[in-house]
Formats: C-alpha cells, sequence, structure tokens
C-alpha cells in the first residue's frame, strides 16, 4: 500500500490539473506558464510538470510561436460525446430559436447535474449560433427561476437536502433556508417560476418545466431578460409562449399530458 | 496479482476522461477499475475527484461525463475561426450532395471530426464534432494519409494493427499502400463498407500554405444514396476541397486561432 500522504499529493494534483483546465474562457483561450502559475497560486515548477502531462494526453497543445497552451483535441472529443447525448433535444433547438428571436431575448434549456443548473442549448436572439459560448455554463440551483422551477418538481427528500445546503445569498432578493422551501411550494403550485434580481440585480428570469416520458422534470426552458427590455404587461405572453413550448419540447422527449 | 500501471494519478485520471466514447457513454467503477489496469479504490478516489470539479457524474452506479465540459468544447471551438469561415463551404457542399459533410484532421492514428454539417435526409451514421475513427477505415483518413510525406506514412502504417471491421477492410501495408497510389493519382478516396456496412464516403485533401496536407473534406452517407451520384458528388467534394485551401493559403499566416498553417 502506498502512504496516505502520497496518496494526498496525486490527488492533489488531478485537482490542480483539472482546475487548470477551469481557466480557459472564450475571452482567455490562451495562457502561459507565468500566467497559470499565477492564477492557480502554484509553483512553477509545478505548473510546468502538471501541463507537460495535460500536453502528452491531448488535453493542452503548446502553441510554438507565444510558447503559450491552449486546449487539445482531447477537450473537442468530450464534448462531442456529450452533444450526442442531447441529441434528443436536436429538434426543440428551432423552437428554442423562435422564441428567442420572437421576444429579442436569450432563451435557453438546461438541467441540474451535481447540484448545479448546467446550460446545455442557448439561443441568442437573431444570431444563429451553432455553438454559444454559454453552453455547458453552470449556476446555483437556488437563485434562478429554471433552477427552482426544476427543483420544485423533485421529491420532497431532494427539496429538503437542497433546503439545508450553506447556500449563497447572492443579492438581497436571493431566497435561501424556509423563505426558499416556501417558494418552492408556490412554484410547484403554479407551474412555473419567475425570480426577479435573485442571481443579479437587474435580471428577471420566466422558466417552465419539461418532462420526460415517465412524467419526471428533466429539465426547464428560461428566458432571462434585463429589467430595462421588458414591462411588466409582457409578463403574460412570455409566460404563456414558454409554457407551451416546453409542451412542445415535452412531448418530443415522449411525454404526453 | 495483476500488474499495476506505473502511471500518475493524473495521468490516471485523463485516461480515465478519455475511455469515455460513444460505444460507452456510461461505465461502472468495476469496469474503469479494470480498463485502467488500477485497484477499484484508486479508481474510486480518482473519480470522486473528477466528480468534484464536475468533469463526471455518477448516477446509481454508473459514472458519465458531466455536461459542462461543454464549454471547454466551445472554448476551443469558438477560438478557431478558421474552422468558422469554413462553414458556408461545407453547408454548400451539403445542399448539392443532400448528405452530411466534415472537416477531420489526423490525431495520431485515428481521424478526428472538427466540423460537420448535417445531411437533409437522416440517417442513423454516429458522427460528432469531435468524433474518432481509425483513420484506415475511412475516406476522410485515408486521402490525409495517403498525401503524407512518404516516412511518414510508412511508419504511421507499420505502427497501426489493422482491424477487420467488415469484409470491405484492407489489411494490409502493401493493400493500403496501392490504394493510396490511387487516391494520390485521382485526388480523392472513396470508401466503401470499410468501417460500417452499408455506408460509404468521399474525402478530398485540404493543403495548406506549405502545401503540406492538414485535413480533409468528406460527405458519407448509405451506399445507395452516393453510389448512383459517384462521379457528380465526387467533383463536388474535390472543389470544395480545392475552395476551402484556398481559403486556409489565404488566412492570416502565424495566427493564434490557426491550427493549420505553420
Amino acid at each position: 500500500m502506498t502512504s496516505s500522504i502520497n496518496n494526498k499529493t496525486n490527488l492533489s494534483s488531478v485537482k490542480n490539473a483539472l482546475r487548470l483546465l477551469r481557466l480557459y474562457r472564450t475571452d482567455r483561450a490562451e495562457l502561459g506558464i507565468t500566467d497559470i502559475a499565477k492564477l492557480l497560486d502554484l509553483p512553477k515548477s509545478t505548473v510546468h510538470r502538471l501541463v507537460q502531462e495535460l500536453v502528452n494526453e491531448g488535453f493542452l497543445i503548446k502553441r510554438s510561436h507565444t510558447n503559450k497552451y491552449r486546449l487539445g483535441l482531447s477537450i473537442l472529443t468530450l464534448g462531442g460525446i456529450i452533444h450526442i447525448q442531447y441529441e434528443i433535444y436536436k429538434e426543440a433547438h428551432p423552437k428554442v430559436e423562435h422564441l428567442s428571436n420572437f421576444f429579442g431575448q436569450v432563451v435557453n434549456l438546461c438541467l441540474i447535474e451535481n447540484k448545479k443548473i448546467v446550460y446545455f442549448l442557448q439561443c441568442i436572439p437573431h444570431v444563429q449560433t451553432e455553438i454559444s459560448t454559454a453552453m455547458g455554463f453552470t449556476k446555483d440551483v437556488h437563485c434562478t427561476a429554471e433552477g427552482q422551477v426544476i427543483l420544485a418538481h423533485q421529491h420532497v427528500s431532494i427539496i429538503n437536502q437542497y433546503v439545508q445546503l450553506p447556500l449563497k445569498k447572492y443579492t438581497p432578493f436571493t431566497h435561501i433556508g424556509e423563505a426558499l422551501r416556501q417558494q418552492l411550494e408556490n412554484i410547484y403550485k403554479q407551474g412555473f417560476a419567475i425570480t426577479e434580481h435573485t442571481y443579479s440585480i437587474g435580471y428577471i428570469s420566466f422558466a417552465y418545466p419539461i418532462r420526460d416520458y415517465t412524467g419526471s422534470v428533466v429539465s426547464a426552458i428560461t428566458l432571462i431578460a434585463h429589467e430595462s427590455t421588458i414591462s411588466t404587461e409582457d409578463y403574460t405572453v412570455i409566460l404563456e409562449e414558454l409554457k407551451n413550448a416546453a409542451a412542445e419540447i415535452s412531448e418530443l422527449l415522449g411525454y404526453y399530458s | 496479482m495483476k500488474a499495476r500501471t506505473r502511471n500518475s494519478s493524473l495521468t490516471n485520471a485523463l485516461q480515465i476522461l478519455k475511455s469515455f466514447n460513444l460505444e460507452q457513454p456510461e461505465w461502472s467503477l468495476r469496469e474503469i477499475a479494470a480498463n485502467q489496469n488500477i485497484s477499484i479504490s484508486t479508481a474510486h478516489r480518482l473519480l470522486k475527484t473528477l466528480e468534484e470539479e464536475n468533469f463526471i457524474i455518477h448516477e446509481k452506479q454508473h459514472y458519465k461525463l458531466g455536461t459542462s465540459i461543454l464549454r471547454f468544447t466551445n472554448i476551443f471551438i469558438d477560438d478557431l475561426d478558421v474552422l468558422k469561415g469554413m462553414t458556408p463551404y461545407l453547408k454548400s457542399l451539403t445542399k448539392k450532395t443532400g448528405q452530411s459533410a466534415h472537416i477531420a484532421m489526423l490525431s495520431g492514428k485515428e481521424v478526428l471530426y472538427l466540423k460537420k454539417e448535417d445531411g437533409l435526409i437522416q440517417v442513423p451514421l454516429k458522427s460528432h464534432i469531435g468524433r474518432r475513427n481509425p483513420f484506415y477505415a475511412t475516406s476522410s483518413g485515408q486521402v490525409i494519409v495517403a498525401f503524407m510525406p512518404d516516412d511518414q506514412r510508412l511508419a504511421l502504417l507499420q505502427q497501426t494493427q489493422f482491424i477487420n471491421f467488415t469484409t470491405a477492410t484492407l489489411t494490409t501495408i502493401e493493400q493500403y499502400e496501392r490504394s493510396f497510389q490511387q487516391i494520390r493519382q485521382q485526388g480523392v478516396a472513396i470508401s466503401r463498407e470499410e468501417l460500417h456496412m452499408q455506408f460509404m464516403s468521399i474525402a478530398a485533401p485540404i493543403f495548406n500554405k506549405q502545401n503540406e496536407v492538414v485535413a480533409s473534406v468528406s460527405i458519407a452517407g448509405k451506399v445507395k444514396a452516393l453510389q448512383p451520384n459517384e462521379k457528380t458528388f465526387t467533383l463536388s467534394v474535390k472543389q470544395t476541397a480545392e475552395m476551402i485551401t484556398q481559403f486556409i493559403q489565404k488566412y492570416r499566416a502565424g495566427s493564434p486561432n490557426d491550427i493549420f498553417n505553420k
């Protein structure tokens, strides 16, 4: 048996390498050893070793003329495998796109994974995007309408688990604890969720649940708007259209009400 | 006692990530340990770390890739505007032929699909961006290897263990060398049922400024859809490859986004 100290160091190298990959963003697609060392607060020699292993396995590529590193082809392969898992939602794409253009707002499909909301399809008004930079983006469940509407439809034991977590109050409007539980109950009764300023001041989101063939709520459709771009009179029509889209997408997944 | 690998934890973790594929998108703990040749407790610790960082999720007894990995794909693709610039060419090829069209490059012994445009007819062909196939069983891989420098091509062939996917798959270096010679003469590779029965593909090479083969463009579909139109489709694929070659060669040199030119 290897010593536990040894295991700990080894796991920390895994953890650091995964964090290293997470440093990459669309506006930060290339990083040098020094950049990484600074961002992760690790010695350069450690970063060098991590980068070398990531390069060996194809997770990073070195750009010869800049001496910096960018994400490698192995990453592309992993993403492709996930994409295919959402093949079932492919026919939903035109509907989401239509809604986005109709209202001139961002419309997303998302689900809960590892206790977080993950966006897997996003349409931006009048931009034909094959892929959006926000796909794969994660947020806490409790601070968004889309998270709340999925959570509200889960088993009470799951809801209890969430409510008891140490949740972050993103703004003074973010509900946690008992207030959150009350809100989830209301959402369950009314069948949809609206949140105002709960994640970021000025933003309002509307969400309807999507069900699969078993009737379980598996994902949500959500429209996110800045308050300056909509008026309260728009709420009714937005909710109506989202409701229809959610029903149509649920039908694609085999759910018939 | 089974011999354990001497890989570092990190290499094992990265290899676990890479073991997820379309054929097996979900693995059990036991399968992952066996596949990596590591103990179950080590596999469990690595998976737990991967899960903490959202790279992997597990449902009941099965592990699969976490959706938030999509973020990386987007960063990767968003950065490659050279790839985005190819969209119109690929779209027009799909429009002309009705078949799904791909841009692929070689990655080790595999051909890797960087871009895909869906055909007008839905066929149960499992291809997606980031998919890998053995280079020798697909036209998109064959055409790249056929145009590689002799020493590189022969080295690659010698290192390859050919698997018989169908009765049409070639299995010796001699057979491939003969086939590659024909591909070079005709400027196009046509693959019939070498990977999947009833499927066929046509591929042409894309060259960079240094005139090195860097990628291929191909169409793929059912034999019964491609074969009757083989001549016109082949011409369309070749013309598309020439246009993309021109596009790449004009692409601003030394751009950090350019994975094709040197």
